[in-house]
């Protein structure tokens, strides 16, 4: 079917006719919308907060690599280069035996003295590796570690296991709940969009038939609901973000300064506003595609 | 053109609309049904354009089974087809001329030729002052015509009228028959339900009569 000028006009006039014909139910629906997806994008700044801020403890993922006393300083750069080279390695810092030897007097504050009188070579060089904590679980990190051990030069590995278990632990929990959140705001938004178009649905059901009745095909019937729904969610997606920067500003003078970070903006406030409005229209094209398509299987 | 095959309507338990109906329609031809009220005319009409479903039967439109032809093309065959609702079937929010445009809208003639058509229709049928009216605001005469005008405006192959003239004066009712007839010399099919004799006897080439759903002659 090609869509003449004509007939975008009519779709255009019959979804406005609807909104107008039914506002109070509209701006509900919008608004409705508007909260679910407010709540939602709130989690979500809030979320990906929380995630920056494990990404550092994430950070704290590292291993030691020990170094053999008889490397010399063309195999430590040999060393380094490879290590560099393992998937699952951020970084490498090399720590001599000299300042190995600084870190452990500074570790050991007044009591310096004990280390009078000892081989400023007694402590062995080493590399500090960062590791990946934040996407690998911790039989992966194993592996690079075990990868790592067995590298010329390499004496011995310390490791913690224990904590990448409960780094990996908290942060699956975290982006488990943050997915279900999400999901369930989600459906619940779209539900609200497919009620509503479905009662304009079934108030207009007679013009519907009558629209079949000379050959309207099952597009043509639906695409004024489409228009709707598109109009409805946009709105919905607008309010949305105008709730959220309000609700951000008011909160950011009133939370302490410790949790101020959640309040971040991950992305810039253009940004996510055309991401609400954008999502807001997608669910509502969604809730009437379903509406729609349910009704006209009947 | 339209073939049926023994077909039977029941609505619901209740005794049957139709009952084991065998008809032929040439192309073509121009046919009125006549009968009792209750004897069955809309409901044969309505299954010759697939608006409702037969409970027993083949009905064979063009070399097409209805029973055999997808969903999605049914609008395509409506295309080729025009019905005058006895109960007219208009949009109550639209303009007379958006409920006769919106046959031509559906199929996607272009705004020009669309804007040519209605408004030749709307003429023939002395509509042309109403182009702007809401069906609501209409006679019942003129909805009958704002009916007849978008059943006519697509220049369908075939066209089903119930009681066309069912609200129109006598002066009228003929010059509306005249107007199917015209069609009908240009090759189109007619089938037109009424109960008004007079008329039937006056264009009449083939009468079928039904009652109580059965065809008796
Ligand atoms: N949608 C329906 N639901 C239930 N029964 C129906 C329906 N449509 C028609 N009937 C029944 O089918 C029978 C035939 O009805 P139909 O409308 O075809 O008669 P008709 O010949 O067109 O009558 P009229 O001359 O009054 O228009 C009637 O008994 C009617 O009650
Ligand atoms: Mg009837």
């Amino acid at each position: 079917m090609s869509m003449s000028a004509k007939s975008l006009r009519f779709f255009l006039s019959d979804a406005i006719a609807a909104i107008r014909g039914n506002l109070a139910t509209s701006i509900l629906t919008a608004l409705t919308l508007a909260f679910s997806l407010a709540i939602c994008t709130f989690f979500f700044i809030v979320f990906i907060n929380m995630g920056t801020l494990f990404g550092t403890w994430g950070d704290n993922t590292y291993a030691v690599a020990y170094i053999k006393d008889s490397a010399h300083a063309r195999d430590i750069k040999g060393l380094q280069k490879q290590l560099m080279r393992i998937k699952g390695v951020k970084g490498v810092s090399y720590v001599s035996k000299a300042e190995a030897m600084a870190e452990l007097k500074k570790g050991l504050k007044g009591h310096s003295g004990i280390l009078e009188g000892m081989d400023k070579g007694i402590l062995p060089a080493s590399f500090e590796i960062r590791l990946r904590g934040e996407t690998m679980d911790p039989e992966q990190i194993l592996k690079v570690v075990k990868r790592i051990k067995s590298l010329p030069w390499v004496d011995e590995m310390q490791y913690s296991q224990e904590w990448a278990r409960k780094f990996y632990g908290i942060f699956k929990f975290f982006e488990l709940t943050a997915v279900v959140i999400g999901a369930v705001l989600g459906a619940a938004a779209v539900f609200v969009i497919t009620n509503t178009i479905r009662l304009t649905v079934y108030a207009r059901r007679e013009e519907i038939e009558v629209l079949r009745l000379v050959g309207a095909s099952d597009t043509f019937i639906s695409l004024p609901f489409l228009i709707e729904g598109l109009i409805e969610g946009a709105v919905g997606g607008v309010f949305a973000s105008v709730l959220v920067f309000a609700v951000i500003l008011l909160l950011r003078y009133n939370v302490p300064d410790y949790l101020a970070f959640v309040l971040d903006m991950p992305l810039s406030v253009p940004v996510i506003f055309a991401l609400t409005t954008v999502l807001g229209t997608l669910i509502g094209a969604l809730g009437s595609i379903i509406s729609t398509g349910r009704f006209l299987k009947a | 053109m339209i073939n049926l095959f023994h077909v039977s309507k029941a609505f619901g338990n209740d005794s049957l609309a139709l009952k084991d109906i065998t008809l032929k329609i040439k192309k073509g031809e121009f046919l009125f049904v006549t009968g009792p009220s209750g004897a069955g005319k809309s409901t044969l009409l309505k299954v010759m354009f697939g608006a409702e479903n037969p409970t027993d039967g083949q009905i064979i439109i063009d070399g097409r089974n209805y029973s055999r032809i997808p969903r999605q093309e049914i609008p395509h065959l409506r295309r080729s087809m025009g019905f005058v609702f006895q109960d007219f079937k208009l949009l109550p929010a639209k303009t007379v001329f958006d409920n006769v445009a919106i046959s031509l809208v559906v199929m996607g003639v272009g705004k020009r030729e669309i804007k040519n058509r209605v408004l030749r229709i709307l003429s023939y049928l002395k509509l042309q002052h109403r182009i702007n009216f809401k069906p609501l605001s209409l006679s019942g005469g003129e909805q009958q015509r704002v009916a007849i005008a978008r059943a006519l405006v697509k220049e369908p192959t075939i066209i089903l009228a119930d009681e066309p003239t069912g609200n129109l004066d006598r002066k009228l009712s003929l010059e509306t028959i005249e107007l199917f007839r015209d069609v009908n010399n240009r090759g189109t099919t007619v089938v037109i339900a009424s109960h008004d004799m007079e008329i039937v006897r006056k264009f009449g080439s083939r009468v079928i009569r039904l009652d109580s759903g059965r065809l008796v002659s």
